[in-house]
């Protein structure tokens, strides 16, 4: 059986049907019957090519249609028949339908049968679908299912509904989703007969109570039946029964029988349906003490309409702070003006984390200078390290969120300085993360004029700006240091700077490395400078890096950053990347540099062979 | 090792043969509402889904929240699984984490609070609804889905079952293309008139199986059926799966719907387009005329938005360089490999100043996945920017096949007056699976 399985698969293609192709240009259609797998595009090619013709001619169309219904009905290779099902898919009209219905009971044409059937315009596909309901079995069944769910005509919920009975576990999970597909009361009420035995308290089994098979009713997934009833109340919404649809969801938002998740999604839609009793919900599960369930409010809050968040507002006070703290987070993701509480304030709160939290809220909701304000006194003003962290990520977050960093630095460099070192130290390091010109000033003189502990800091901070508009300090700095560690940190946040985003020309760039270097009195210093150079990859860098290869402690960082705008120059200037590559070859003698200048002149010997 | 091939062999069996639904013995506990467990608020566990390429990516991001913790792992290739599976009991020291070979088993862990997903393009819908349905959070791949209905699938599950989405989505030079966008979405360039994205061509032998066409059995540990699913039956062979289903249409989109959503996600909003789509889309392409693969090689798609702003998506035409290039009437602004370039060269100086529309900063895709799950709080790249991001690529695609213009009405989500297009908006699934 096995061996029969390989040669079936394996011999089709090792013959190889070489003559394929040259009749493929003949007439494609015809070849088609002796196409299997393994055999490559060229026939099927030529073929989508003839359908893709055939859509701009109805008789060419009707034509090819023939001769694709003809292999679908022949003795062809499943592959064949596939993918005479994927053209015909563009092409059929309902005069396929009678060659295509038998094929939905096939194992293993039925899918592509169903692929052409759904596309097939009128009801006669749809009444071939319906008939399949009751001619097919198993996976097929299902798949016959699916589609007939997928077409979401209201009046195929008759032929689904007694499949409800069946006894195969799988049948009645696919019609239960067909049946969520189609909407409608009928389908709402059979669906509801469904989760009546499994949650009396819910649903009544109504006048016409379905047989669920005994076998089948343990093995029912709720998740999929509150699935499909949930698609059934958005159906009956559309169709203008909100109320019907919101009383539906609100059973099963309330029902401790239906899996959270499920009752999650009716809670979701009662926001939608019904502001009123989403409102009461909402308001629940923000007293709830429980930081997750009130994360999932909050949500809720951002989609409720705007006069009902009006009435969540009225009570705002009686939540717990955390809560409030969320809902106003809320309303600052809905930019909702109208909803913005003015009795909000940080100082209602008894907690520093809880005030710094709405703080934040309220000034990434504004971006008003007051918010901001507040935010940066609570830094200012923190009496504890967590505290003063809190304060500073809120204020980067409202910069970012904001694109206010000028204005929130302003707020803090603007304050009466701190008289802690500990709180200016922390002051530099939340400037260097805001920017800005007001920032840079204040860091620049704390620089300056620090205590040495302060300076230290500032100059670190510099550093790292966020932009390169700390160059020019930084490069004072580093020429009137009075010790050689200031001196080599700002030179090294100066080069670090370059690399920053910037409109300046390559020459421009030349010139700071330039200056670097004219300063640099360290070797390692001039080495972060040259491997800079390096990277620019350009002809005048290699310049400015060559005589360092006549100089023993840069020699080998030399040797390679040459090597390295060597390769970079090849692709558009090779005459000049080989004489870049010749000096180093004749400067240096032995090494890792000697090894690596030669591994490159070999690849581009062989780039020039071939 | 024995012991659980032959227990995926019998679930193979069980789930391809007899019905896929009809397996309830490892249901969840939510089947019958017995878990109730309360939404992440400190420490998410997650569960990752597909341990191939991207897939191993994102595991090693997440591994490196603090807060997130993988507690298992599926692929239904054995090896796959397994070597997923180490790297996380590696990096925590311990031996927690389960594989899996069918993710239904893993959706159906009561202790998880989100999923990644990574899967071939064909899987991306039915594992995802299934997801949404158990209640878990989604970092998914791009592209969103496989056809237009299946990417609007995913939306409506994501929305009604209130989860939170994440795309994983990824641009050469990410800070650049936000800056640019930025700066076209506060009028830098003037009206924008027509944004230029060049795509890769051609295929790329990711896995090394090309012209390995040959129907085979597949390897011992790979449970091909079920990698086949919903797509349509076609005989084992290595250039068909791993990396390289991209170049087949049963499994992916070719490089065109590889790419495309990490570009027009950040275009669309450059032009506050992200909630709506073109009005018509008109496509030409190349298809390989041998071998397997089906994927089109070179290709143009021309999407036209109200109001007068075209998109072109182009791979293998000089005339448009990759990246993403904005022009409008006053300048033009381009994001490539090589970084950001401008017209006028003074665009790149250029701030945007506080009360200007920003994107709003990321602390990187998996972490704001991580915060967001916990906040509850949107992403930057929700599935519906995700399904509108990627329409004109399959809209590209049926206009490729069919040989016109497509009419398109964004708000329904349906061609206009164009029935055949329409057909080829919806994916079939194989049966037994369904969405």
């Amino acid at each position: 059986m096995k061996a029969r399985l390989i040669l079936g698969l394996l011999v089709p293609a090792t013959l190889g049907f070489c003559c394929l192709p040259a009749r493929c240009a003949e007439n494609s259609l015809l070849s088609l019957s002796q196409y299997d797998f393994g055999m490559g595009n060229e026939l099927l090619a030529a073929i989508e090519d003839k359908v893709r013709a055939a859509l701009t001619n109805r008789v060419d169309a009707l034509d090819v249609e023939e001769q694709l219904l003809a292999v679908i009905q022949s003795e062809a290779p499943l592959a064949a028949r596939q993918f005479a099902c994927s053209q015909l898919r563009l092409l059929a009209s309902p005069h396929a339908i009678s060659a295509l219905a038998p094929l939905l009971a096939d194992p293993t044409l039925s899918h592509c049968a169903r692929m052409v059937l759904e596309g097939i315009p009128g009801p006669a596909a749809a009444t071939a679908l319906r008939q399949a309901l009751l001619e097919t079995h198993g996976d097929q069944l299902i798949g016959v299912i699916n589609r007939v769910g997928e077409r979401r005509e209201r009046d195929s919920a008759a032929v689904l509904v007694p499949l409800l009975s069946s006894r195969d576990p799988a049948v009645v999970r696919a019609a239960i989703i067909a049946l969520g597909k189609l909407g409608g009361l009928e389908a709402t009420r059979a669906l509801e007969a469904v989760a009546a035995p499994l949650a009396p308290s819910l649903f009544q089994a109504g006048r016409a109570p379905i047989a669920i098979a005994e076998a089948v009713k343990f093995r029912l997934d709720m998740g999929v039946i509150m699935d499909s009833l949930l698609e059934c109340a958005d159906g009956i919404a559309r169709d203008g029964q909100t109320a019907r649809a919101a009383e539906l969801c609100a059973r099963i938002a309330e029902a401790s029988s239906v899996p959270r998740p499920s009752r999650v999604a009716a809670q979701q839609a009662l926001v939608r349906l019904d502001s009123g009793r989403a409102t009461a919900m909402i308001l629940r599960l923000l007293r709830s003490n429980d930081a997750a369930t009130e994360a999932l409010a909050a949500g809720f809050l951002r989609d409720l309409p705007t006069n009902a968040v009006e009435s969540v507002l009225l009570v705002l006070d009686a939540l717990p702070v955390t809560a409030r703290a969320r809902v106003v987070q809320a309303l600052a993701d809905r930019r909702d003006a109208s909803a913005i509480p003015a009795t909000q304030e940080p100082d209602r709160h008894t907690d520093e984390a809880s005030k710094t939290t709405v703080a934040r809220d309220l000034a990434m909701f504004d971006g008003d200078a007051q918010s901001v304000r507040l935010l940066a006194e609570r830094f200012l003003k923190a009496t504890s390290t967590q505290e003063r962290t809190d304060a500073a990520n809120a204020l980067v977050a409202v910069a970012h969120e904001r694109g206010n960093s000028e204005s929130c630095a302003r707020a803090l460099v603007e304050a009466p300085a701190p008289d802690k070192l500990e709180t200016r130290l922390a002051l530099c390091d939340l400037l260097g993360r805001l920017g800005g010109a007001a920032a840079l000033t204040t860091v620049s003189q704390a620089a300056r004029n620090g205590e040495p502990a302060e300076r230290d800091h500032a100059i670190a901070t510099l550093t790292a700006w966020p932009d390169s508009s700390a160059m020019d300090e930084l490069m004072t700095i580093s020429k009137g240091a009075d010790n050689l560690r200031h001196h080599s940190l700002a030179l090294r946040g100066f080069i670090g700077l370059i690399e920053r985003p910037s409109a300046r020309g390559v020459d421009q760039t030349l010139e700071l490395y330039r200056q670097a270097l004219a300063v640099a009195l360290a070797p390692d210093d001039k080495k972060l400078a040259v491997a800079g150079l390096a990277r620019l990859g350009h002809t005048d860098a290699a310049g400015v890096i060559e005589p360092f290869l006549s100089d023993a402690q840069l020699q080998e960082d030399a040797g390679l950053a040459l090597v390295q705008i060597a390769r970079a120059l090849h692709p558009r200037s090779p005459q000049e990347a080989r004489a870049i590559l010749a000096r180093v070859l004749s400067a240096i003698t032995n090494g890792t540099v000697l090894a690596e200048a030669r591994r490159l002149s070999d690849e581009l010997d062989r780039i020039r062979g071939e | 090792m024995g012991a659980s091939l032959s227990r995926r062999t019998f679930l193979s069996a069980a789930l391809v043969g007899s019905g896929a639904w009809s397996v309830p013995w490892f249901a969840p506990s939510i089947v019958l509402g017995q878990a109730d467990k309360q939404a992440p608020s400190n420490r998410v566990n997650l569960g990752c889904i597909g341990m191939g390429w991207a897939g191993t990516v994102n595991l090693k991001s997440f591994l490196a929240q603090s807060d997130c913790q993988v507690r298992a792992v599926s692929d239904v290739d054995q090896e796959h699984a397994e070597a997923g599976k180490e790297t996380v009991n590696q990096h925590y020291g311990n031996k927690d984490c389960r594989a899996y070979y069918d993710f239904r088993e893993l959706l159906a862990r009561p202790d998880l609070d989100a999923v990644s997903v990574a899967l071939p393009d064909h899987w991306h819908a039915i594992s995802v609804v299934l997801a949404a349905r158990a209640g878990l959070d989604i970092f998914g791949e791009q592209p969103l889905a496989h056809s237009v209905r299946e990417g609007r699938a995913i939306c409506r599950a994501v929305a009604r079952y209130a989860r939170i989405w994440q795309t994983g989505s990824w641009q050469p030079a990410e800070r650049e293309s936000w800056f640019a966008a930025e700066l076209v979405r506060n009028g830098r360039i003037g009206k924008v008139h027509t944004v230029e994205v060049g795509l890769p061509e051609g295929h790329t032998d990711y896995a090394g199986t090309a012209g390995q066409e040959t129907p085979s059995r597949p390897p011992p540990g790979l449970d091909y059926e079920f990698w086949l699913g919903p797509s349509p039956w076609a005989p084992y062979c290595p250039a068909r799966v791993h990396k390289n289903w991209r170049w087949h249409l049963d499994y992916g989109g070719g490089q065109l719907m590889d790419w495309l959503g990490h570009y027009t996600g950040m275009a669309h909003w450059s032009l506050g387009l992200d909630q709506t789509g073109p009005v018509e889309v008109e496509a030409t392409g190349e298809y390989p005329r041998r071998g397997l693969w089906n994927a089109p090689t070179k290709y143009r798609i021309v999407a036209r938005y109200q109001p007068d702003v075209t998109l072109i998506i182009a791979g293998g035409h000089g005339d448009i360089h990759g990246g993403t290039c904005w022009r409008g009437n006053s300048g033009w602004i381009r994001v490539d490999r090589g970084g950001l370039d401008a017209h006028p060269k003074a665009l790149l100086e250029e701030r945007i100043g506080e009360n200007e529309i920003r994107i709003p900063s990321s602390p990187g895709r998996h972490r704001e996945f991580i915060n967001s799950v916990k906040s509850r709080r949107p992403t930057f790249a929700a599935a519906e920017v995700a399904q509108r991001s990627v329409i004109p690529g399959h809209l590209g695609l049926i206009s490729m096949r069919i040989g016109r213009k497509i009419m398109w009405d964004p708000a329904m989500e349906e061609t206009v007056g164009d029935e055949l297009a329409s057909r080829l908006l919806v994916t079939t699934l194989r049966e037994p699976w369904t969405l």
